[in-house]
């Protein structure tokens, strides 16, 4: 009796943070504050999905709100988001405390 | 903007609370000869309160239910308060998680 | 509410069948009641719904009114009856107990299946509830 070999995991979506997505307006600016304008731009997304959740939030405590399943997935982007935002900033305070210890 | 939107949730948390007691409370008299079912309202309340941005006032309204009565003057209906005691519970653990998810991501903002 | 909606439409159908199951109670209660040949006999109740359409939806069903039936009832010789007219006949509503009871089943059932339907989306609410976690 043959035996079928077990097949390959099928890929991943990757999953799409909505804090971490460069905009049209960081690639085209200045190579030096590449950097700090994409994390601008990031703060900028965080901002927005944080007061998306909110408004959701407060529409939920009057019973204005249709559906919950609407403000629980914002509000798990908002926490996913912040997680993300305060560990690229863990991960860039890192680096840049590697390069002041660097011996010269 | 954060803490407005706690106190927006911790009112609806208040109200919750408050209807959820009118509802047992209207269910343990429903044989009661001449009770008024009581209702309570908070949402307009609230809502005037973030549509003028102005502080979230935790005072909830109790009315009188103004339903038909039956024969001795009692109006509650057991399957309007039945369904209303599960609509509140489940808002209530809605609230709770919004709750939770403010904490979350302020915890996670600090660390 | 729009909030957790489904819970009240189906508290609408909760209510309507309710108030069916009563007045199909009075029918039954009321089945030989007897009246005097010159009043009008014990009239059958019917409860008269229409639905609520306040969105693509629905919103439910509304009990519009109670209606009655006929009050011609049917002559029926019982001479030992204190109402009694001079003829010993009294009147006794013209209600069939078969298609009562075939009602009150059929109310029972529809009301047990919006019993059914409020446990199901209080289940798929919580489910919601624990999305993220």
């Amino acid at each position: 009796m043959a035996i079928a070999g077990i097949g390959g995991v099928g890929s991943f979506s990757p999953i799409d943070f909505p804090a971490v997505k460069p905009n049209a307006g960081t690639q085209s600016a200045d190579q030096a504050e590449g950097f700090g304008a994409r994390l601008n731009g990031a703060l900028e997304n965080l901002q927005q999905t944080t007061d998306n959740s909110d408004k959701l939030a407060a529409q939920m405590a009057t019973g204005e709100l249709t559906d919950v399943h609407d403000y629980m997935i914002a509000a798990t982007q908002t926490e996913l988001a912040t997680q993300l935002t305060v560990a690229v900033r863990n991960k860039a305070v890192d680096a840049f405390n590697q390069i002041m210890n660097m011996a010269v | 903007m954060r803490t407005e939107i706690q106190a927006t949730i911790n009112a609806s948390l208040h109200g919750l609370t408050d209807r959820q007691k009118a509802v047992a409370n209207n269910l343990s008299n429903i044989e009661t000869p001449g009770f008024l079912a009581k209702r309570v309202d908070f949402e307009s309340a609230l809502k005037r309160a973030i549509s003028t941005d102005s502080a979230v006032n935790l005072k909830t309204r109790r009315t009188v239910s103004l339903d038909e009565t039956n024969v001795n003057g009692n109006n509650v209906n057991l399957d309007n308060e039945t369904v209303s005691a599960v609509e509140t519970e489940l808002r209530y653990q809605a609230m709770i998680s919004a709750m939770n998810s403010q904490f979350r991501t302020l915890r996670t903002a600090m660390g | 509410m729009p909030l957790f909606n489904e819970l009240s439409i189906n508290g609408s159908g909760l209510h309507a069948y309710r108030k069916w199951m009563d007045a199909i109670s009075d029918n039954i209660a009321n089945i030989n009641t007897t009246s005097a040949t010159n009043e009008d006999a014990f009239r059958e109740r019917f409860v008269q719904v229409q639905s609520a359409n306040v969105n693509r939806t629905g919103g439910g069903v509304v009990v519009n009114q109670v209606r009655y039936g006929s009050g011609e009832g049917r002559i029926v010789n019982q001479p030992e009856n204190p109402i009694a007219d001079a003829e010993g006949n009294v009147k006794l509503p013209n209600i069939d107990l078969a298609s009562q009871m075939t009602n009150l089943i059929v109310a029972q059932r529809a009301y047990q299946a919006n019993v059914q339907a409020i446990e199901r989306a209080r289940n798929a609410y919580q489910q919601a509830l624990t999305l993220g976690k």
